[in-house]
């Protein structure tokens, strides 16, 4: 075993505190034995680690880090306290690379000098930048929030009316960004944070230009995240404002949505389908709920051509105001998503020792707070406890969503989605069967963004987003035809049950699963449960999927306990 | 499909998805106590607790599980969201604690955020991001401490971290994978100041050195 803490060698302590400091070692200067000698070799390793995590430093300049906030390509951003100003502050250290110019590390200094001269409640303020050696700081305002990115993320999307209301704030942000001659030139949900109180604040100017620099060096490289990128930006376009409204349509687009109006994963996919003017995604087709208006108005602002877009902010600005003044916009999603919340209270009450029961479980089934869906809090009272359901399969085509109805066909490749609303919080559980038998589970899945208990009142795409990209099932193979079944409850399935759903094979992004068929014990546990046929114990070799007779019904369907419902399409091949 | 990959592009200043996210709060560093509090609060309840409890750590562990994966992994949205899934298991399998005992929990959690993240790492060693249909060359890379290392001498640094004693492997984890100032590792491992936190760094790395030696000799 290792040395006892007491036979502490004072000469290797010194080593290890310097690089515990993240200081390089002097290693001429460390005497070696033989004793010795293989540990010193090993902290020399740990050396090269320190220094390549580049642990948080204790101080840049007059600063004091505090901590990190993030890191990227450019640099480092730290929370640090200015005790001159007695203020604490965020510091965003900029390191150009060993091949940085020097014009890199002016400029840096030159952008952070004009957003200095930025007093606006909705722009992130600086205070000060220094250069030191070969590095920049530049010192700003401390804003505690969240990044809009991680409240949808987190929470779902915005109202149309919150929307509003943010985008206004954003589009005074950007005018006084413009008005400072500066393009921002990296507006995304990740880069405007909501500070605790609600205020809105644009962050970022890292791909920022001087409006008055030459265009030949402001396209010279269109940094930026390219789904949030104008088409003509990606195709080397100079920047102009114009390609900042662009962006902010599109972060509209998203905080409406969660998704964006262009499909692609990566920048030369999303050049390629800006160029083959390939069919976006609408947002009439994603939120059919919001208001008219609020959809030209979007859509104007992330138009294809600049010049079909608003040409200033304050334009865009007076379009969504006009929108607020009119008050036609409905709020349809109630209150906000806690979609991560949720699951997490629930989990610390079950940890507390509370027990639940619904759906029809086996004996002695135990709560398993490992399960992905088995927890909740209690389902809100509603009355008689009836609730509304509502749902629809798609076919995806040519950027257009086309409703199934049962018996329609479907081939290999075809992609399919599913959709759902709900009056309450509603456990869904999807399976697809085919006609030799074999099931999978479809939702929920790991990974998925979407976890049960989905909330109401909002229209939920499964399967959504899985890993932080949106997917579609895709129908993999013929084989007669393909039954899915839809399980939905305002209460969570007995961990016994969650189980059996959680036995079944899942689809994961290329790869096929083993198929295996649906558990018999589903059906004997399931009969006489809403919607479902009294059937007798299933016979060897009958589809699981036949014991679930009601279809999917068109239009909405008041339910009380669990709703079954199945659809078959036709899957013949050719 | 929808890439919300950022590209990263060489030279000044593109920021990327890891940016202003939940951003920890450096004068509220994350001690066992407040955490502690915070879960209790969650557990009566309260939104902003279970926010925050959930933003205090996705930012470390996202740190983390970025010097332990191939450089496919990193950056991609993807990363973040194996992050919160860890991060939603471990907070939904948390058994209960008594807030007398702090040490308890903080155990627990590094204990358990340990194993997860090497979990992640040993998968996407395993088969990169996104399955085999897509996995290149990039996808079983090295990842950024192995490529400080070297393979051989990772191997060892991870063998011997995994046999370092809880509190010595806490402090290895907060100071040099999670890149944490001295104030806020001794507020993670409950040391009463940042000069007694760089001692226990200090000790611990010298200890791991002891560790990799140890496993060396038998070798050569």
């Amino acid at each position: 075993m290792t040395a006892s803490p007491d036979a502490e060698d004072p000469r290797l302590l010194s080593v290890a505190s310097t690089i515990a400091r993240g200081h390089p070692v002097d290693w001429s200067t460390v005497p070696t034995d033989p004793e010795t000698t293989t540990i010193l070799e090993e902290l020399r390793q740990i050396e090269g680690v320190c220094q390549a995590s580049s642990p948080v430093p204790d101080a840049w300049g007059p600063f004091e880090i505090t901590g990190e906030l993030g890191h990227g390509s450019y640099g480092t951003v730290y929370s640090a306290m200015d005790h001159d100003l007695g203020l604490e502050i965020a510091l965003k250290v900029i390191r150009p690379g060993r091949d940085g110019e020097d014009h890199d590390i002016r400029r840096a200094l030159n952008e952070a000098r004009l957003l200095a001269q930025i007093n606006h409640a909705n722009v992130v303020r600086v205070y000060s930048a220094e250069r030191i050696g070969r590095e920049v700081g530049i010192a700003m305002e401390l804003v505690r929030g969240r990044t809009l990115h991680w409240l949808v993320r987190a929470h779902g999307p915005f109202s149309a009316s919150e929307t509003i209301l943010i985008g206004q704030e954003l589009c005074r942000a950007v005018a006084a960004v413009h008005g400072a001659r500066l393009l921002h030139g990296d507006i995304k949900a990740n880069n405007v944070m909501r500070a605790h109180g609600g205020r809105t604040v644009l962050m970022d100017f890292g791909a920022g230009h001087d409006l008055k620099s030459s265009p030949e060096r402001a396209h010279r490289r269109a940094a930026g995240t390219p789904i949030y990128l104008a088409p003509e930006v990606l195709a080397g376009a100079p920047r102009t404002t114009a390609s900042d409204i662009y962006s902010l349509g599109i972060l509209l687009f998203h905080l409406a949505t969660g998704t964006y109006p262009v499909n692609g994963h990566t920048r030369d996919d999303i050049e390629r389908q800006h160029e083959a003017h390939a069919p976006r995604r609408l947002l009439r087709d994603v939120r059919p709920d919001l208001p008219e208006a609020f959809i030209r108005v979007v859509e104007r602002a992330s138009a294809e051509r600049p010049e079909d877009r608003y040409q200033t902010a304050g334009e865009l600005e007076t379009a969504l105001h006009r929108m607020s003044q009119d008050d036609v916009v409905p709020d349809p999603v109630p209150t906000p998503l806690r979609r991560w919340a949720l699951p997490l209270a629930a989990a610390l009450v079950m940890a507390a020792g509370a027990g639940y029961h619904w759906w029809p479980s086996s004996p002695g089934a135990v709560p398993a707070p490992t399960s992905a869906a088995a927890v909740t809090p209690p389902p809100p009272a509603v009355g008689a406890d009836s609730y509304d359901v509502e749902a629809a399969f798609y076919r995806h085509q040519g950027g257009k969503a086309v409703r199934l109805q049962s018996g329609a066909r479907i081939a290999p490749g075809d992609e399919l989605s599913f959709e759902i609303q709900s009056s309450v919080p509603t456990y869904v559980y999807v399976v697809n069967e085919d006609d030799r038998g074999e099931a999978y589970l479809l939702f929920p899945l790991p990974g998925q963004q979407l976890a049960n208990p989905l909330p109401p009142g909002a229209r939920h795409a499964i399967p959504g987003v899985v890993n932080g990209e949106r997917i579609n099932w895709q129908v993999s193979s013929a084989g007669g035809r393909e039954h899915f079944v839809v399980f939905a409850s305002p209460e969570p399935p007995s961990p016994a049950f969650e189980r059996m759903f959680q036995s079944l094979p899942q689809p994961t992004p290329g790869a096929a699963p083993a198929p295996q068929p649906l558990p018999g014990e589903l059906a004997t546990a399931l009969r006489g449960v809403g919607g479902l046929k009294k059937a007798p114990a299933r016979p060897a070799g009958e589809l699981m999927s036949h014991a679930f007779t009601a279809p999917l019904p068109d239009t909405r369907e008041t339910a009380r306990g669990v709703w079954v419902r199945q659809l078959t399409l036709e899957n013949p091949g050719k | 499909m929808i890439g919300t990959a950022t590209v990263a592009l060489g030279g000044l200043p593109l920021m990327d998805d890891a940016d202003h996210r939940p951003a920890p709060r450096p004068v509220e560093p994350p001690d066992a106590v407040a955490t502690l509090d915070l879960v209790l609060k969650a557990r009566g309840g309260e939104q902003d607790a279970c926010d925050e409890l959930f933003a205090r750590y996705e930012a470390r562990l996202r740190r983390w599980a970025h010097g332990r994966l191939p450089p496919a992994a990193r950056g991609a949205l993807e990363t973040q969201d194996l992050v919160q899934e860890t991060l939603v298991r471990v907070f939904r399998q948390l058994p209960s604690f008594d807030p007398r005992h702090p040490r308890a929990f903080r155990d627990y959690v590094w204990t358990t955020l340990w194993n997860a993240i090497r979990d992640i790492a040993r998968k996407y060693k395993r088969r990169g991001p996104t399955g085999p249909l897509d996995t290149d060359v990039a996808a079983n890379g090295p990842s950024p401490l192995e490529e400080a290392m070297g393979r051989e001498a990772f191997a060892r640094y991870d063998a011997a971290m995994d046999r370092l004693r809880p509190e010595d492997r806490e402090a290895i984890v907060a100071r040099v994978e999670m890149g944490l100032s001295h104030v806020e590792v001794a507020a993670a491992l409950g040391k009463s100041s940042a000069a007694a936190a760089h001692m226990a760094v200090s000790r611990a790395l010298m200890r791991l050195a002891e560790e990799m030696a140890h496993d060396r000799k038998p070798r050569r």
